[in-house]
């Protein structure tokens, strides 16, 4: 029976290493948590993987980025760098199509309103969230990130949301067209 | 030489020659902090993540992405760390500061990107173990690893099968509808817009490979009651990485380096 224990990772950390028994149980009950309360604060992160039930689209939201009159894809972008351009501009955009609201704004509120003071709330508030001034400063970002590596002999960059829709042969369909913003630089 | 000093070195030198691939491919996709940061980004995104929070309350962030001598001190340092820890292995300090800066690499990346991305994880974690002078804590460090290996993929499989989405026939057709649409938008005569047409015209394939994938992950349930197929382990590990790829295009090569806690110890003892 002893032998059976010896056997249980756990049990041989704590009778080897009190400390890092500790460690171990700490980590596990902040994991528990974090899992329960359905949210991540790293180091301890949810691994879903893709299993948030997802339902059928019938239309779709694409970007279109032109630099100079010429189209960027973003698609063609290596890894790193298409994932961090998509998930900020769509961020951007969810800004955007939110009037320049910033939704963490709400969760701060309602974590710190009326329980820290006027002045520490607008610090905190002003830290967490994006205001305005930034907002209006991603295009910009945006522009000289991806033209960096180019030949653009005019500097300015147009973005566009394509609203699209799957053919039946899976090809896509665009359906209509919103340009996101228009960046020339000075 | 010891022999517990003979698999710390060896492990090292594997750990940190991932590292150095992992941080050679950010530098190639433009995505080391000096590079994202000419101008700096201006948004962020903390979520409503509280270690993100803090870390903006601190300021530290701020003042790394808006000062490019900073910059370029911290992204200097970051390649150099697993550089020296090559010339140096037995200097613990080295291992600590390397823990530090890929993790504030990593906490920044996302803050600045948008979107939360665990692929770095792997890094961060394997790179502890190799903090403490003790051989013993080591090994016991080294194996907690190899259950949080084994804990990223069970939880995966346990969170499908629980929304009961692992067993829905469409799921991962919708995914992939969401997931490559702007492909199939940018380049859509490329052969990767053939083979998701192909994919998406074939729904049954893709219902085949979500319970393969949910399988795949399952399996490393077995994991936390033997170590006899750790080899498997680490082949469906590999597997995952090229399909999620092939089919997703997800580049999770990063959590690669947690593979190297599946391989048995008579590996880690030649020298």
């Amino acid at each position: 029976m002893l032998e059976k224990k010896r056997k249980i990772f756990l049990l041989d950390v704590l009778q080897k290493d009190k400390l890092l028994f500790v460690v171990f149980i700490l980590f596990v009950i902040g994991q528990v948590f974090f899992t329960y309360k359905g949210v991540e604060t790293f180091p301890f992160l949810h691994y879903g993987m893709y299993s948030t039930p997802v339902a059928k689209p019938d239309t779709l939201e694409v970007t279109e980025l032109k630099v100079d009159s010429r189209g960027v894809a973003i698609s063609s972008l290596p890894d790193a760098q298409k994932a961090f351009v998509e998930s900020s501009f769509n961020w951007y955009k969810s800004i955007l199509q939110n009037n320049y609201y910033d939704s963490t704004e709400k969760v701060v509120r309602q974590r710190f309103k009326g329980r820290l003071q006027e002045a520490k709330y607008a610090t905190v508030l002003s830290a967490i969230t994006n205001d305005s001034a930034a907002i209006t400063k991603y295009p910009k970002w945006l522009f000289q990130y991806i033209a960096d590596m180019r030949l653009v002999q005019n500097a300015n960059m147009e973005a566009s949301t394509m609203k699209v829709q799957y053919k039946k042969d899976f090809s896509l369909d665009t359906i209509s067209s919103t340009q996101v913003f228009y960046y020339a630089a000075e | 030489m010891q022999q517990s000093e003979v698999e710390y070195l060896k492990k090292s030198k594997f750990v940190f020659g991932f590292a150095l691939a992992v941080l050679a491919y950010h530098f190639f996709t433009n995505t080391f902090l000096s590079q994202i940061a000419s101008p700096p980004p201006p948004l962020v995104f903390p979520s409503i993540d509280n270690t993100y929070w803090l870390l903006l309350l601190s300021g530290i962030p701020q003042l790394i992405i808006n000062n490019s001598f900073l910059l370029t001190i911290f992204d200097i340092s970051l390649i150099s760390l697993p550089l020296l820890i090559f010339v140096y292995p037995s200097k613990r300090l080295l291992y600590v500061f390397f823990s530090a800066f890929i993790t504030l690499y990593f906490l920044v990346f996302n803050l600045y990107s948008g979107h939360h991305f665990h692929g770095l994880v792997g890094l961060i974690l394997i790179s502890i173990p190799f903090w403490v002078k003790n051989s013993a804590r080591f090994d016991m460090l080294w194996k907690a690893i190899r259950y949080y290996t084994l804990f990223i993929f069970t939880s995966a499989a346990i969170w499908k099968i629980a929304r009961g989405t692992a067993f829905d026939f469409n799921h991962l057709h919708n995914i992939l509808q969401h997931q490559h649409a702007q492909l199939l938008f940018d380049n859509p005569e490329g052969w990767c817009a053939s083979f998701v047409r192909w994919l998406l015209m074939h729904p049954t394939v893709c219902f085949g490979l979500m319970l393969s994938a949910v399988a795949t992950q399952a399996s490393f349930t077995v994991g936390f009651f033997t170590k006899q197929i750790d080899y498997v382990l680490l082949a469906l590990l590999l597997s995952f990485v090229v399909f999620n790829y092939l089919v997703m295009n997800i580049v999770s090569s990063e959590l690669l380096v947690l593979g190297l806690t599946l391989l048995p110890e008579n590996f880690w003892e030649k020298e």
